[in-house]
């Protein structure tokens, strides 16, 4: 699938974009190749790892960052049951809550979309 | 915290750090960290804000606009600037892949219109709207609506600086549209139902539908409208108002 076509089925290559501009505004201006990339993607965002690292690899050609490895730390969401008011952990979009089945419920954490930390070879 | 869903556990795998393939020993050999905890949409956040502060500026109230393609954003805009006739000046951004047919539709109206055409692009980003608004007379303007590229995915994630996000459904798409969509509806200030003049002539049951959004989103008001024959529009026309006002206090 070329670039601009998966630009059209989704919204995981504007991240990987982005991605790639904040990691290059915190590379030292000289410096050894850059061998990873960690991320942290959490699970209410509905971002897709396998997606993300596909649009990352396909985005990054060319730049600093082409070839680093896209370690991708999911982050479990975090929801309060509207029902039981039982707080619970889960890792789609949606949340079940596990002691009473209700579904949704109030999202406390997951909408992280963060670049953690970055390997830089030495040079 | 329940301690039933075993996130916390020793070898829960849904602990945060879950999904990382490689140990500290395997990173390190001839090789240096940089820390960076920075947000990935740091750029877009800092165009919506700045977008927000050029709407704050103009005394301009920001709507963005989201929905499935057909919910009719459209035609819901359409009634709505010519129901606020004489009362807001209303100005628009129109988001589409393709063509200018919605800003043909909205400058019918007489309201001042924008065309964002995405191309392969899937939602519009505050850097869009930046240059849009760069485009569009805003003197005078009271409301501005952004209709977003019809899309229940990926509009969710993109700040453009708006006041209120309003996603706009309707009874074909299915009540459990909430469910398959959870951050579309999370996001939403506003929840509208368009087109109840279908809900006798389709499987709509408006109860679970109720209960859905409020299962995502328990702070989303609920409206029901149908742009075409206007029945809701007030209601909704109260609602935006309210919360222009709410939206001026705040940024006084």
């Amino acid at each position: 699938m070329s670039v601009a076509l998966l630009d059209t089925v989704m919204h995981e290559l504007s991240i990987a974009r982005a991605l790639i501009a904040v990691a290059e505004r915190h590379l030292p201006p000289a410096g050894g190749s850059v061998r990873a990339l960690r991320v942290a993607v959490g699970a209410a965002t509905g971002v897709v790892p396998a997606a993300l690292e596909w649009a990352f690899q396909a985005a990054a050609a060319g730049s600093r960052l082409a070839g680093a490895q896209l370690i991708i730390d999911r982050v479990a969401a975090r929801s309060r049951c509207t029902t039981c008011r039982c707080e619970y952990c889960f890792d789609d979009v949606l949340g079940r809550c596990p002691v009473c089945g209700a579904l949704g419920g109030e999202l406390l954490a997951g909408e992280e979309l963060t670049l953690r930390s970055l390997e830089v070879a030495d040079v | 915290m329940c301690d039933r869903c075993g996130c916390q556990g020793p070898d829960s795998r849904l602990a945060p750090s879950a999904g990382s393939e490689r140990s500290a020993a395997e990173s390190g050999a001839g090789s240096r960290e940089i820390q960076v905890e920075g947000r990935i949409l740091a750029e877009n956040d800092r165009l919506a804000r700045h977008n927000r502060a050029h709407f704050v500026e103009h005394r301009l109230f920001a709507i963005n606009l989201m929905g499935a393609p057909g919910a009719g954003k459209t035609a819901l805009l359409e009634a709505t600037i010519r129901a606020m006739a004489g009362r807001w000046r209303v100005a628009a951004i129109e988001g589409d892949q393709a063509t200018q047919r919605d800003r043909d539709r909205i400058a019918a109206t007489g309201a001042a219109v924008e065309q964002i055409e995405t191309g392969l692009g899937c939602h519009l980003d505050a850097h869009q709207v930046h240059h849009a608004l760069d485009r569009l007379p805003l003197a005078g303007v009271d409301a501005l609506f952004i209709e977003n590229v019809g899309n229940l995915v990926c509009p969710a994630l993109f700040d453009l600086g708006e006041h209120l996000r309003v996603v706009v459904t309707s009874p074909t798409e299915g009540a459990d549209k909430p469910l398959k969509y959870p951050p579309m509806f999370r996001a939403a200030d506003l929840v509208v139902l368009n087109k109840i003049d279908l809900l006798p002539h389709v499987p709509f049951d408006l109860s679970d539908w109720h209960g859905y959004v409020m299962a995502i989103n328990r702070r989303a008001t609920i409206l029901m409208t149908c742009a075409t024959s206007g029945a809701g529009i007030d209601d909704w026309i109260a609602v935006l108002m309210r919360a222009r006002g709410a939206a001026a206090g705040a940024s006084r």
